[in-house]
């Protein structure tokens, strides 16, 4: 369950201020799938990291109940020096998940191979994605915040993301931002339309994409 | 009740990792990795010791030059790495702390315990090879009041880092200002000479130097038979409880700002 009471947030730009959440509220059951639309710079992100908690909003309050991943993206919080073995480590321990088991699972899910070892900063962005995304397929969360992240790799990782996410979709929802129509398509049941600190809410997927369209 | 026993659990599991990331973050890739952590401030005070017991150097306070000079830089270099230590520790957690369980006050905090368990492991090891060079007699004047300058010393040395780190996160260069200040301070502490036999001028201004009361109270509590007149430890508390409340109020003020800077 997520809800938002009267929460406002904005960033200090320059001179002045942009507002990108302005006393905006809302509630979701467990379950529900959000996809998050919006023009660059409209606090899509912003607004993931506040439901997952890394940024506090300026005004209101957010309520969660269950465990709520950190945001996964591709600036996913990576230690450079370390290697992504040791990284897992730490994620496992902050986590409390089974360090044994999370990086035999990665190992074999994100196809680094020997990689796994070597420190983080020689990876791609594409191998980092793919760690980000296996470690967070290894964790159990009741709700997993996905920040454009879907849709990395060739085609036959794209499709193992899809056949992992579906699976994960039976116990746990999926908060989502991105610009691919058809991700979102795939696999929100609302859309929050994000525009100038107003969010509009649409059961309608068709319709949310029309009016962001627009 | 459950809810403040989980966030317990969180913070201590996330101060644990923290810790353990850091030991191996510090020092590089190399395979001893933590032990070079250990081995600069251990060269540190050995160094001293030897120019100073070579170049035939008396202790006002018993024969053993070596143990003035590590009973001056256990309190001092306490007090100053963790101050150094903490307003450097946003910038190198930076990554970390965009995971919502990671707080500034986590990264803080698992600093100050490994800068602790890191500099108590230096003192007593230095300790024992004074002790076998016959250099230390093996007692010592009051347990319990060493422990209570580690603790003095950890709050000054943490509520100062704490201080610093704001500061140096508003503004950049303030690192290289307390850098500068913390220069001579290197010598306005008493480290290679006991303030308690100085002349009263000195003393005089020396007494607002915080550092210069803890090594004083440092040797009170080592040196059986000596009782620093110099030392004011209601000076001390103030000052240390003064700073300490400042650092965690300004974290406190800017821990929401600290974790969205990229």
């Amino acid at each position: 369950m997520i809800e938002f009471k009267n929460v406002s947030k904005s960033y200090a730009l320059g001179s002045g201020k942009k507002i990108l959440l302005n006393d905006i509220s809302f509630r979701f059951q467990q379950g529900v799938n959000i996809g998050i639309l919006g023009v660059n710079g409209a606090g899509k992100s912003t607004a993931l990291k506040l439901i997952a908690g890394s940024e506090a909003p300026d005004k209101g309050r957010i309520i969660r109940r269950g465990t709520f991943s950190w945001p996964l993206g591709f600036s996913a919080g990576f230690q450079g020096s370390l290697s992504g073995e040791e990284n897992l480590r730490f994620i496992c321990r902050i986590y409390a998940a089974n360090i044994r088991s999370v990086i035999r699972f990665v190992a074999d899910f994100s196809e680094l191979g020997k990689a796994l070892y070597e420190p983080v900063s020689t990876y791609s962005t594409g191998m980092r994605a793919r760690l980000a995304f296996a470690l967070s397929m290894a964790i159990e969360f009741d709700v997993y915040l996905v920040d454009e992240i879907m849709g990395v790799g060739d085609r036959l990782f794209q499709q193992k993301c899809r056949d992992a996410f579906v699976e994960k979709s039976k116990r746990s929802s999926i908060i989502m931002v991105s610009h691919n129509m058809n991700t979102i398509r795939e696999y929100s049941d609302v859309v929050l339309v994000l525009s100038n600190g107003n969010v509009d809410i649409y059961d309608d997927i068709e319709k949310a994409i029309a009016s962001y369209e627009k | 009740m459950k809810i403040f026993w989980n966030a317990f659990n969180v913070q201590r599991r996330v101060i644990f990792a923290l810790i353990l990331r850091e030991t191996r973050t510090r020092y590089g890739k190399t395979r001893i990795g933590y032990l070079w952590a250990l081995f600069e401030p251990l060269a540190h005070i050995l160094i001293f010791a030897a120019i100073f017991s070579f170049t035939g150097r008396a202790s006002p306070l018993d024969e053993s030059v070596a143990l003035l000079v590590l009973t001056g830089l256990f309190p001092y270099n306490l007090f100053s790495n963790l101050s150094i230590q903490l307003m450097n520790a946003v910038e190198a957690n930076k990554v970390l702390l965009s995971y919502p369980h990671v707080t500034p006050f986590d990264v803080m905090a698992s600093r100050t315990i490994l800068e602790i368990a890191t500099q108590m492991v230096v003192f007593i090891f230095v300790l024992l090879i004074l002790a076998l060079e016959d250099l230390w007699d093996m007692q010592i004047d009051s347990l319990l009041n060493v422990l209570f300058v580690v603790l003095v010393a950890t709050a000054l040395g943490a509520g100062m880092g704490l201080i610093n780190a704001v500061l140096a996160f508003k503004f950049p260069s303030y690192a290289n200002i307390f850098g500068m200040i913390m220069r001579p301070m290197y010598f306005l502490s008493g480290i290679f000479f006991v303030v308690g036999y100085m002349s009263t001028e000195i003393q005089n201004i020396m007494y607002y130097n915080p550092v210069a009361h803890l090594i004083e109270w440092f040797r009170s509590a080592i040196y059986i038979g000596y009782n620093s007149e110099f030392l004011d430890k209601h000076y001390l508390f103030n000052f240390t409880l003064t700073v300490v409340f400042l650092g965690l109020l300004l974290l406190r003020l800017s821990r929401h700002k600290i974790r969205q800077s990229k």
